[in-house]
């Protein structure tokens, strides 16, 4: 896949949530090395959307693709997230307060049965990609904001995605520390190559994240 | 995980053997207190070498528990026999269909009337329904009517007539008195304030605590208290000519139908049904009074010949008891 | 997830079948020959269930009411040792309910002419209420373990503490005293034994006499079946207490009120003088015993305790094993039909004890099933039936407190739901799942209505073995067995106390 290439598409989506019509025919498409930032109202479906690209929901009509590979179609799931080469970065981080930060990490690895030496070495190389070496054996509960944010990352990225899903991950964060991760957040994704689709409100991301603004607009 | 699940498996596998059918054994029901019976079963188990599963009544279930456990087995019956504290239950389950017949060698000494005629069920060690009465009461109750006497009012207790051996009591002076006198008698112990126990234990307890000046209980009952020392005297209702007598309740025995020991449950019967059982549940705490002549009663009772006895056949006791319950419903 | 949906709706409907087949023999016989019964109720059958209606509706009130002054006096103020004074108060709930009843009698006889005040509808009231205080004060101490304490530092800067109670805590407490108030209803609906004691004529009783004064069993279901009727009409209600989605998922410390030295030795006395009173039938049972008693009571009983041990660690152990797969299974909306489940399970908590028992025999005493009634299963089973919705109810309340999203990280990083279970959720809801297997244990260690009907012999529970021995036994010896049984549940107690206080300082 070069740059440029679709890696997204989604095709007439249409979706109803709580007897609210989210999405009526909508669509879509991401170019590969994007940087995509969807903007809109509380409430109008950007973590929804987020979620439909990962597979955690279904539309109630309507296509995926996912390079090139129908990965839902209307209500059916035909290719299961863990398998869509993306990972997500929730809004509330989602990690696990009974595993430490390695073990948070290297969950996706030891379910996907990689070696024990080879798991060792992926989140040791990825802890240094966001900032965090020898911060292994950490409890979750004792890191700061920013800390918890960069191991969201981490473990976001340990699986090495195609595409990046981030749902306002630095809505908790002080102007400092946003600024900061938002430029290694721009870093990684230029080292690393992959899609990102960032949902945000706060316009100094929009400005500095985004080489493509999408704005969802209530129907 | 799979260390539990080899732990269950093991349990499981070896927890039904317990009412697998072993030889040398025998499963008893038994409504008599567990405190009297188990040294009992156990010197039987000693001296036979049969292992004796019991199961025991609780106070709570007012001694039906077993009952109703009996009656709901009786499609794959797991005792082998019943020790009923009283025989009204025995003539429920030989209506049912649940017994077997048994004449014990040993029932020969017991008086008629205190068996089944075919042998379904046989009587032994019995009990006499008296008054215990508080020593500070000048004039002593000397029978049943005396509950509706002015003079005691509020000032006696009884068991609840819904439950136990209270029932039977009502239902054999129904079977004397007919319904219109038995409904004036429970009418009039609610006009005469007569207070409403839980049970016979609780009625003696009130008594000798001097919360009532008499109670209607049963003799085990006022001569376990006795034995603690409490004050109270026993009176016999009912003794003077003409009089109705005092309601002797013996406890009874049976074979269970399609048995798995009938056996050792015969072997357990007869020993039941021994003199020297009676002499022992004579000596005991519950001062059970022997129905073969000969025996030692409690030294706090009398013997059997030296009570005038109330005149009642127990087998129409138990549909006597059916036919009073709405009457009891409706007044209680 | 569509195999998954297959999958859990099947093995759900299996288990909770499976458990509830002796309930649908014990309506079979009901039914089977109905028109052969004298189905009629009697007219003070009525009355009867006018009185249950009234000792419920206030038993529930009352709990619920002081559970929350209690539970916001203890868990939620500077009150020194509050968090030991709620646990205390769980004694009432741990000893026989026929003991109870008695110990508190004893106690107004002395007083004279209070036994006429305590005895009937109040005697009952305040006897239940101790029984099961506990129970909405565990629910409120939960609940109020996951305020966010945010919600309550804004309020507090524009009103002071009454306001912020009035406001912003007893409102977010209010799926609590609901969950409470159902729960003890029901509870108390069902009761006979207080109730019996103390002379206070109940509906129950009705299904109670039906049983052991006629031997009927389908009557006594007949007369049962108003009680169960109720419980099912309230399943929903107790449904809707557990979507709380504004509430932390995790345990964080509360905001304390503050109070003043002298206003907190006052409330400290009040709070102790509760305490006190709720200990008293131990005292009266303490008072009653001697050394010599006693180690005759442990001669006698520790047997009975070690079954009662056995018997309520692994029913309430399968409580949590299968109650873990019905709620997630329930919480993910995976069972066709779980609104119908869920009131089946309720159904086997609030059909009177006797008749499960009943169901029980029923059902299980058949020559291919005796390694199940020939051993002790046949009471782990009875239990399973009877508590499997209480330990469900919690689970899933628990569950449904947490983000979705930790699923879903878990789902992403190709992890199978089996895998987000094992993995994710049950070590993140230890503290949940303990609760449920507490509450599961306290209640079977104290169950002897069912117990009593299908033990084989030699497998008496101590509260069994209790009410066998205090039918003309030695009073101080059956006091002593009680006080064993207390004791005996102190340790999971002092267990469960440990792991909490090191959680909360963690």
């Amino acid at each position: 896949m070069s740059e440029g290439d679709v890696v997204i598409e989604l095709k007439s989506i249409s979706l109803k949530r709580l007897e609210k019509r989210l999405f009526d025919r909508f669509s879509l498409t991401v170019a590969s090395g994007e940087r995509l930032v969807l903007v809109g109202a509380s409430g109008v479906g950007k973590s929804t959307l987020l979620r439909l690209i990962a597979g955690l929901m279904v539309p109630d009509r309507g296509e995926i693709y996912i390079d090139g590979v129908l990965v839902t179609k209307d209500q059916e799931l035909l290719i299961e997230p863990h398998k869509r080469m993306l990972n997500m970065v929730f809004q509330d981080l989602a990690l696990w307060s009974h595993l430490s930060v390695a073990k948070n990490i290297a969950f996706a690895l030891e379910i996907a049965k990689y070696p024990k030496e080879e798991i060792l070495r992926r989140v040791k190389n990825t802890l240094a990609m966001v900032g965090l070496e020898g911060y292994e054996d950490r409890a979750i509960d004792t890191l700061s904001g920013g800390e918890q944010q960069r191991v969201a990352l981490a473990r976001a990225l340990v699986s090495e995605p195609k595409i990046l899903l981030m749902d306002e991950p630095l809505s908790h964060l002080d102007r400092s520390h946003r600024e900061r991760l938002i430029q290694e957040i721009i870093i990684l994704q230029e080292q690393l190559g992959f899609t990102l689709i960032y949902v945000t409100h706060d316009a100094h991301e929009i400005e500095k994240v985004a080489t493509r603004l999408v704005t969802l607009s209530p129907i | 995980m799979r260390y539990l699940l080899l732990g269950m498996m093991t349990l499981w596998m070896f927890s039904g053997c317990e009412r697998l059918s072993m030889d040398n054994e025998v499963t008893i029901y038994v409504s008599e207190d567990q405190v009297f019976s188990e040294p009992l079963l156990k010197a039987f188990e000693k001296k036979t070498g049969i292992k004796v599963n019991a199961i025991y009544d609780t106070e709570e279930s007012k001694g039906t528990g077993v009952m109703n456990r009996l009656i709901a087995e009786s499609n794959n019956p797991q005792a082998d026999l019943y020790w009923a504290n009283e025989p009204i239950r025995a003539e429920v389950l030989r209506q049912k269909g649940i017994l077997a017949p048994y004449k014990s060698p040993n029932a020969e000494g017991i008086p008629e009337k205190f068996k089944d005629p075919k042998g379904y069920w046989t009587g032994f060690s019995a009990r006499v329904r008296i008054f215990v009465v508080h020593k500070d009461l000048a004039q002593k109750p000397t029978g049943v009517m005396d509950y509706l006497h002015p003079k005691y009012q509020g000032r006696s207790i009884i068991a609840n007539p819904l439950f136990g051996t209270t029932t039977i009591h009502m239902a054999a002076l129904y079977s004397l008195l007919g319904k219109e006198k038995l409904m004036e008698f429970l009418k009039g112990l609610k006009e005469n304030k007569v207070a409403i126990s839980t049970g016979n234990g609780e009625s003696a307890d009130l008594v000798s605590k001097g919360e009532y000046g008499f109670a209607l209980v049963d003799s085990d009952d006022a001569v376990v208290r006795l034995r603690r020392g409490e004050v109270i005297s026993l009176v016999y209702p009912d003794q003077e000519e003409g009089e109705m007598g005092a309601l002797v309740i013996p406890n009874a025995v049976m074979l269970m139908k399609n048995a798995r020991h009938p056996k050792a449950a015969k072997k357990l019967i007869d020993y039941l049904l021994s003199s020297k059982t009676e002499a022992k549940l004579a000596q005991a705490d519950c001062a059970q009074i022997p129905l073969h002549a000969g025996v030692t009663p409690p030294k706090e009772i009398k013997a059997l010949n030296e009570i005038r006895i109330m005149q009642v056949d127990y087998a129409k006791l138990a549909s006597f008891m059916l036919e009073i319950q709405p009457i009891l419903r409706q007044i209680f | 997830m569509n195999w998954l949906r297959w999958w859990g709706g099947f093995s759900s409907w299996a288990i909770i079948g499976g458990l509830s087949l002796p309930i649908l023999m014990i309506f079979y016989d009901l039914f089977h020959d109905f028109f052969t019964v004298d189905h009629l109720m009697p007219m003070g059958v009525w009355r009867l269930l006018l009185n249950s209606l009234a000792l419920s509706l206030g038993v529930a009130l009352l709990s619920s009411f002081f559970g929350l002054l209690l539970g916001l006096l203890w868990f939620k103020s500077n009150i020194a040792l509050g968090w030991l004074m709620g646990r205390i108060v769980w004694v009432s709930f741990l000893i026989p309910p026929y003991i109870l009843a008695f110990s508190w009698l004893l106690l107004f006889r002395q007083e004279g002419g209070l036994e006429v005040l305590f005895s009937g509808f109040w005697g009952t009231l305040f006897i239940l209420f101790w029984v099961y205080l506990p129970i909405s004060l565990l629910l409120i101490e939960r609940f109020l373990s996951q305020i966010d304490p945010d919600l309550e530092s804004s309020a507090l800067l524009i009103t002071n503490w009454w306001g912020v109670l009035y406001r912003v805590t007893i409102p977010l407490l209010l799926p609590a005293l609901k969950v409470s108030f159902w729960l003890i209803f029901m509870l108390t609906f069902g009761e006979i034994t207080v109730a019996n004691v103390l002379r206070y004529p109940v509906f129950a009783m009705e299904s109670f006499t039906q049983f052991s004064a006629f031997y009927d069993t389908q009557m006594a279901t007949l007369m049962a079946l108003p009680i169960m009727m109720v419980a099912l009409l309230l399943q929903w209600q107790i449904r809707k207490g557990l979507t709380v989605r504004w509430l932390r998922w995790r345990a964080v410390p509360s905001l304390s009120i503050k109070f003043g030295l002298l206003t907190r030795w006052l409330l400290g006395g009040f709070s102790w003088m509760v305490v006190l009173l709720s200990l008293f039938p131990l005292f009266n049972l303490v008072s009653l015993i001697d050394v010599g008693s006693f180690f005759e009571a442990l001669d006698r009983g520790t047997w009975a305790l070690f079954l009662s041990f056995r018997d309520a660690i692994l029913g309430s152990t399968l409580v949590v094993l299968w109650g873990v797969i019905l709620a997630y299974l329930f919480y993910k909306e995976l069972v066709w039909g779980a609104n119908f489940l869920k009131g089946v399970l309720l159904l086997g908590f609030i059909l009177p004890s006797s008749i499960m028992g009943m169901g029980l025999i029923l059902f299980w005493n058949q020559p291919w099933s005796m390694m199940i009634y020939g051993g002790f299963w046949i009471i782990i089973l009875g239990y399973l039936g009877k508590y499997l919705f209480l330990g469900t109810q919690i689970i899933e309340m628990g569950l449904s407190q947490s983000p979705s999203s930790l699923e879903e990280a878990a789902i992403l990083s190709g992890a199978s739901w089996w895998q987000t279970l094992c993995r994710i959720l049950i070590p993140l809801h230890w503290r949940t799942l303990f609760l449920a297997w507490l509450v599961g244990f306290l209640f079977m260690m104290r169950e002897s209505s069912m117990t009593m009907l299908v033990h084989p012999a030699g497998e008496e529970t101590l509260p069994v073995y209790i009410l066998t021995q205090m039918a003309n036994g030695d009073p101080k010896v059956t006091a002593s067995l009680s006080l064993l049984m207390v004791l005996g549940v102190i340790v999971p107690f002092v267990v469960y106390l440990f792991y909490e206080r090191r959680g909360r300082s963690d």
